[in-house]
C-alpha cells in the first residue's frame, strides 16, 4: 500500500478543498443519470414514445440503439407470427411495447399476447405479463436479457421465453413448468423449435440467421392455410380471378 | 477559503495532474465517506490495491460492484461443495481449489466464484493474491441479488475467457445449470442422467447428486460415495499400516 499523501507536504490540500471536493464528488454521484428514480407511473409519464427506456424497481435504465443485425431478426419473427396469430386469430403480436410485470417495465423485442388476455393490452403498455415473450440480445444488453429478464419473465410467469443470441448464432427456448421455473427446451433433430403457447406454430433455427422472406418461411409453417389466405385476399382487390388460381 | 490550485502555476502545462497515489488515496476517502463504493470507477491494479483479503468486491470495466454479505444457506452449499472437491482434487493430485473471496482476473473483469478449480497444468496462473486468467472449473451460487449477474453477465464473461466449465447453482429455484465449453467456445447446457448425477469433465472421475445440492449431505459421507471402491481400499491400507486392523 502507498504511503498516505497526507504526509507529504507537496500533495497535501488544504482541508477547505477537501471537503468541497468530497461535498461535489458525491453530490456528481447522486445525480449520476444513470440512477434516475422514480415510480412507473412517473415513468410512463416521462417516457415518450422515442425514448425506448425501460424501468426496474424504481430505476430508469436506457438501452442503446440496436444493431441492424438485431432489428431483421426481431421483424422477421414479429412478421411471421403476426400472421399466423391474425390467420388463426390467436391474439395480438406487437414489437417494442412496453409490458409491465411485477417490479420491471420491459420492452421486449416482441411480444404475444392471447386473446383470453386481452383485457391486459392498454393504450400505452400490456399490464401484467405477455403470453409469450422473445429477447434478442444485444452486445449492450448481453447479461441482462439471459440474467435479469430471464428471472423477472420467470417470477412474472411468462409461458414461453425465446432468447436470441446472433452473436453467436444461438437460440433458447424457455417454458414454464408446474412449478412456475423455466426449463431449457432443445429444438428437434431438424433444427426446428415448435412453441407451446403458439399451437402448431414452429420456427427453423437456421431461419433466424438466414432470415428468408416472411413469406416464405409462412409458406412452410402453415402451407395450403396460408396459400388460401393469400388467394383470398388477391381475389377480394381482384388481383386474380377463380380461373387464374386453378 | 482558498482556491484550487491555478493550472498555469503548475509546470507540467497539463492542467492539475493528480499523482495516481493522491487518486487512490481520494478514492479511498470518497468510498469510506459515501459507503457506496459500487460507483466508484477505476483500474485493476486499484482495484487490488483499494481491496483487501476481506473485501468482497468484484471489478468489471473499470467499475467495483460490491457483493452483499452471503446467507448461512449460501455458505452451507459453498462449503459443502469446496470440502468435497477439495478432498476429491487433493487426492487425486489434480491441481488446486480456491473459494471465495479470491479474484479470478480475466480480460475485462476481476470476479470472486464461490469455488474454483485451477488444474495442475495450470498452476502457473495461480499468483498470490489472484488468479491470473480463467480457471478451469468456476462455480458460482446464486443469490438473490447476484442473481441476473451470475446468469447473464457471469456467464458470457467465463465463456468469452474460455473456463471449460461453468457451475451455477440456484438454491431458491432449486435448479443446477452445468455448462460445458464446447468446440465453437461457446456454452452447451449439459444433461442431467436419469439418475440425477452430475459427471464433471474437466475434473476427471468426479461426480455429485444434484439432490445433495438442496439436501446436504455430510461432507463424509459424500467423499465416501464419491471415493467409492478406490477410496474404501485406500482406507484399508491405511489402518492396516497403522496396525488398526485385527
Amino acid at each position: 500500500m502507498s504511503a498516505l499523501p497526507d504526509h507529504d507536504p507537496e500533495w497535501s490540500l488544504p482541508r477547505d478543498i477537501k471537503v468541497q471536493m468530497l461535498q461535489a464528488i458525491a453530490e456528481m454521484l447522486d445525480r449520476a443519470p444513470t440512477h434516475l428514480h422514480m415510480t412507473f407511473d412517473e415513468f410512463m409519464a416521462w417516457t415518450s414514445e422515442d425514448t425506448h427506456a425501460e424501468w426496474v424497481d424504481g430505476e430508469v435504465i436506457r438501452p442503446s440503439p440496436v444493431s441492424l443485425v438485431h432489428q431483421r431478426i426481431a421483424d422477421f419473427l414479429a412478421r411471421i407470427m403476426d400472421a399466423f396469430v391474425t390467420m388463426r386469430q390467436l391474439g395480438l403480436v406487437v414489437t417494442t411495447f412496453m409490458m409491465k410485470i411485477t417490479r420491471a417495465g420491459r420492452e421486449p423485442d416482441v411480444l404475444f399476447v392471447a386473446e383470453a388476455h386481452h383485457d391486459r393490452v392498454k393504450h400505452t403498455f400490456v399490464d401484467g405479463p405477455a403470453d409469450l415473450v422473445v429477447e434478442i440480445i444485444s452486445p449492450e444488453s448481453v447479461g441482462r436479457d439471459r440474467g435479469e429478464k430471464f428471472f423477472e419473465y420467470e417470477q412474472a410467469r411468462i409461458p414461453e421465453y425465446w432468447l436470441i443470441d446472433p452473436r453467436t448464432q444461438r437460440a433458447e427456448f424457455y417454458r414454464l413448468d408446474d412449478q412456475g421455473k423455466y426449463h431449457l427446451i432443445e429444438p428437434d433433430d431438424h433444427g426446428i423449435y415448435r412453441s407451446l403457447v403458439l399451437q402448431d406454430f414452429w420456427i427453423k433455427i437456421a431461419w433466424l440467421w438466414q432470415t428468408p422472406t416472411p413469406e416464405e418461411a409462412l409458406l412452410e409453417i402453415c402451407g395450403q392455410e396460408y396459400a388460401d389466405m393469400l388467394l383470398r385476399r388477391m381475389r377480394q382487390q381482384g388481383l386474380v380471378t377463380r380461373e387464374d388460381a386453378d | 477559503m482558498s482556491a484550487m490550485p491555478d493550472p498555469k502555476d503548475d509546470d507540467r502545462g497539463d492542467g492539475w495532474p493528480i499523482p495516481s497515489a493522491l487518486r487512490q488515496h481520494i478514492l479511498r476517502i470518497v468510498a469510506e465517506a459515501l459507503a457506496h463504493p459500487e460507483h466508484m470507477r477505476m483500474t485493476y491494479e486499484e482495484f487490488l490495491d483499494w481491496a483487501d483479503e476481506d473485501t468482497l468486491a468484484e471489478w468489471v470495466d473499470g467499475e467495483v460492484i460490491m457483493a452483499s454479505p452471503a446467507s448461512g444457506e449460501h455458505q452451507d452449499i459453498a462449503g459443502f461443495l469446496a470440502a468435497i472437491l477439495r478432498f476429491y482434487v487433493e487426492r487425486n493430485q489434480l491441481g488446486v481449489i480456491r473459494i471465495a473471496p479470491f479474484q479470478m482476473k480475466l480480460a475485462l473483469s476481476g470476479r470472486e466464484p464461490d469455488v474454483l478449480f485451477i488444474a495442475a497444468t495450470h498452476r502457473q496462473r495461480l499468483k498470490k493474491t489472484y488468479l491470473d486468467g480463467p480457471a478451469d472449473v468456476a462455480v458460482e451460487i446464486i443469490s438473490p441479488e447476484s442473481a441476473g449477474r451470475d446468469r447473464g453477465d457471469k456467464y458470457f464473461e467465463y465463456e468469452k475467457a474460455g473456463i471449460p466449465e461453468y457451475w451455477l447453482i440456484d438454491p431458491l429455484s432449486r435448479r443446477a445449470e452445468f455448462y460445458h465449453l464446447n468446440a465453437q467456445g461457446t456454452y452447451q447446457l449439459a444433461p442431467i442422467a436419469p439418475d440425477g448425477i452430475y459427471r464433471s469433465v474437466m475434473i476427471p472421475g468426479f461426480w455429485l447428486h444434484i439432490d445433495w445440492l438442496w439436501k446436504l449431505p455430510a461432507v463424509e459421507d459424500a467423499n465416501w460415495e464419491i471415493g467409492g471402491q478406490q477410496y474404501a481400499q485406500s482406507l484399508i491400507e491405511r489402518l492396516r499400516h497403522d496396525g488398526l486392523l485385527p
